[in-house]
């Protein structure tokens, strides 16, 4: 009995393992959340992070079963440390996806790909308990998209890369543009001449450069289509983006359009001061492309390494590259495992260190210093593993230069909580906030020509 | 255990079939790994104007050739001009293009107020070496702290700074505070500008936290903020583009 019980479930898992592969043919749609993956404009918690706030997705059955967004203290020295301190829900299910801070840091903006809602946070006035401010419900009649995917703040204004539109609910999207206030100001649409696809995804920007990145990926109706239908419609599968665009960002036009096929995701600069080079990785082909200017001035795109075994489909997810540039954080989600790169010399980036964090992980949050390191698993409510598989965790550990060594974790499930999703850092003293510099010796020479 | 090797490798021919089928479905050869940098040259060469052509030097497009949409209307407060007489602050903000930005005099963060006062001079230097018409531009300095940058002290800084031997062509540069921390707070507070009050526990004395990050906020002749520049976004070339953007604008 006990032996069949246990080929069931071995067998269940691999069922789940087939879907989660089929997650990785499709692509996933990862997040960002650690310091160096924050807009350049908006100021950063250098020290040491007093909260993680974890926008959560809310599950049927489970606990008030709505997204909300989940406050963890996470400052050793506290006595709530490793506890959730706070929960605040927005009511109903809408897929809770990613977060992003203003330029000034006091409010954050949360979206929902299913219900296009976007919330705004205070999380300023108390830090350790964020108060919603204002729901924007209008997002798809005002912007012309569907899917606010990707929170970027410039100053004064908050940059919204969507995912879909609500003509056909397919990849073709673009950028919306709003004030800090809440104001729609403009839309721009990805390019579909030129050899642009019309797919989003991330945006970064380095503005030393006048250089924004965006990457590709799906559009509503595979991102919300139960996956087990999905890998079974060639024709959905055809609707994945294949391009990244190097943009001119005063003037929101494209640069140049690069191939990089397979759905690349993440999209970010490094913050070494004097880099001007960014990187993201494809989910479907497992490359590793970084983006750098040529002896002419022209941006460049490189394929620079290979992430695991592509014949196994580790599904590269969520990367984070620690604030000195010299070493990034890869995800894979189908064997679970954190990867660290040296990316010291970025044309020859190569995988240094791994370990296995669960079942599934996504996203992947260090601290400025490099020290911590947070992780969360969930990628989309329909594309999780199933059963015994899905985990729903954060897990916190330090790293010591070597190795990472767990402090604590908190199991989303067994707290009622839902689907830990996206993650931001917060402190309790805003005072205590840096600008980054890394791009002050690069304007002074700009400014004295 | 038999009947986990068997499901391992159904698994893995279950990966290679879907792995292979999105290939095929996206007709990608699997020579992806090689260097993909692909310019669109034809377009670059092309008239469509979608496609932008930034300066190789500064790395910005031409002014004119993009839009600096309305961030915020410039809200009404009252501040002290160098006579210590109250204004509205629409009279320095609203008529020209403005520069304004929050300063104080003892700021010695070289990636602060200095760096911005040097570069309102470059702005203004280049403005009128390229006989712009400075007469339609205006900077503005407004203090951090009242305390100690009182009307007197702004009216001897614009006096330094506006040295008639180096103003010929009349640029309108005004240096305004306000008459107290408490007067100061909802200016800042609406421009966005982070800055933090202190208060001493034992006398209740309100001070500065001085530790702001440098904004500079380019305001149309209808008091609109059009773009905003930190430290990480602010240079000469940039600030010129934008001002000779908004007044090509206003001329079409």
């Amino acid at each position: 009995m006990k032996l069949k019980a246990s080929v069931s479930a071995i067998r269940k898992i691999s069922q789940v393992a087939v879907l989660g592969v089929a997650i990785g043919i499709l692509g996933v749609p990862a997040v960002y959340a650690d310091e160096a993956s924050c807009s350049p404009f908006t100021p950063l918690v250098k020290g040491q992070e007093d909260f993680v706030y974890v926008w959560t997705l809310g599950v049927k059955g489970l606990g008030d079963e709505s997204d909300k967004l989940v406050t963890v203290d996470v400052n050793p020295k506290s006595k709530t440390y490793g506890k959730v301190i706070a929960k605040l829900s927005v009511g109903g299910r809408g897929e809770a996806h990613h977060m992003g801070f203003t330029d000034d840091r006091k409010y954050m903006w949360a979206g929902a790909l299913d219900s296009n809602k976007i919330f705004i946070f205070d999380v300023a006035t108390n830090p350790a308990k964020p108060k919603l401010v204002k729901t924007i419900a209008n997002f798809v009649e005002k912007a012309g998209l569907v899917g606010p995917h990707t929170f970027y703040a410039t100053p004064g204004k908050m940059i919204i890369g969507a995912l879909s539109n609500p003509k056909d609910h397919g990849g073709q999207t673009g950028m919306a543009v709003y004030t800090n206030a809440g104001e729609y100001v403009s839309t721009t649409m990805m390019p579909t001449t030129g050899g642009g696809d019309g797919f989003g995804y991330d945006v970064a920007i380095n503005p030393n450069k006048n250089a924004m990145l965006t990457t590709a990926f799906t559009g509503w109706n595979n991102y919300m289509m139960d996956l087990g239908k999905l890998i079974k419609d060639p024709e959905a599968m055809k609707e994945f983006g294949n391009t990244t665009v190097m943009w001119d960002y005063k003037s929101m036009k494209p640069m140049k359009i690069f191939k990089t096929p397979g759905a690349a995701l993440e999209a970010r600069w490094s913050f070494k001061p004097g880099d001007n080079w960014a990187v993201t990785t494809t989910a479907l082909t497992s490359q590793v492309y970084v983006y750098k200017e040529d002896a002419k001035g022209e941006w460049q795109q490189h394929m620079v390494g290979t992430i695991g075994d592509p014949a196994k489909i580790p599904l590269p997810v969520d990367i984070a590259l620690n604030a000195d540039g010299n070493s990034m954080w890869i995800n894979t989600f189908m064997d679970g495992t954190t990867r660290l790169w040296d990316m010291s010399d970025p044309l020859k980036a190569k995988e240094i260190y791994t370990k296995k964090i669960g079942n599934q992980v996504n996203m992947v949050s260090p601290s400025f210093d490099g020290k911590r390191v947070y992780y969360t698993t969930s990628l989309v409510s329909n594309w999780d593993m199933k059963d015994k598989a899905n985990d729903q965790f954060l897990k916190a550990y330090n790293w010591d230069g070597k190795d990472l060594k767990l402090a604590f974790e908190i199991d989303f499930t067994k707290e009622k909580l839902g689907r830990a999703h996206h993650m931001k850092f917060q402190v309790r003293d805003l005072k205590t906030l840096q600008p980054l510099q890394a791009s002050m010796e690069q304007n002074n020479k700009l400014a004295s020509k | 255990m038999l009947g986990s090797k068997v499901i391992r490798i159904r698994f893995l021919i279950v990966l290679a079939i879907l792995f292979s089928a999105w290939f095929v479905v996206q007709g990608v050869k699997s020579t992806v790994a090689t260097d993909q940098a692909e310019l669109f040259s034809e377009k670059h060469e092309s008239s469509d104007s979608e496609i932008s052509t930034v300066n190789k030097i500064t790395g910005l497009p031409a002014p004119g050739t993009y839009q600096l949409h309305k961030i915020f209307s410039v809200p009404e407060y009252s501040v002290l001009d160098t006579s210590g007489k109250s204004q509205p602050i629409s009279k320095y903000t609203k008529g020209k293009i403005t520069l304004l930005t929050f300063f104080y005099q003892r700021c010695s963060d070289v990636d602060g107020c200095p760096y911005a006062m040097g570069l309102f001079h470059k702005v203004k230097s280049k403005l009128e070496s390229n006989n712009s018409s400075p007469d339609s531009i205006r900077f503005v300095h407004i203090s951090f702290d009242p305390k100690r940058d009182t009307p007197m002290m702004m009216a001897g800084l614009e006096k330094r700074t506006l040295d008639p031997h180096h103003n010929k062509k009349g640029l309108e540069w005004n240096f305004l505070t306000t008459e107290s921390i408490e007067k100061l707070m909802p200016l800042i507070d609406g421009f966005g500008q982070n800055v933090d009050v202190n208060m001493n526990p034992v006398t209740g004395d309100q001070s500065l936290n001085y530790s702001h990050v440098l904004k500079v906020f380019l305001i149309d002749d209808e008091g609109y903020v059009r773009e905003i520049y930190s430290t990480s976004y602010l240079s000469a070339d940039m600030l010129l583009n934008d001002i000779q953007t908004l007044a090509l604008e206003k001329s079409k």
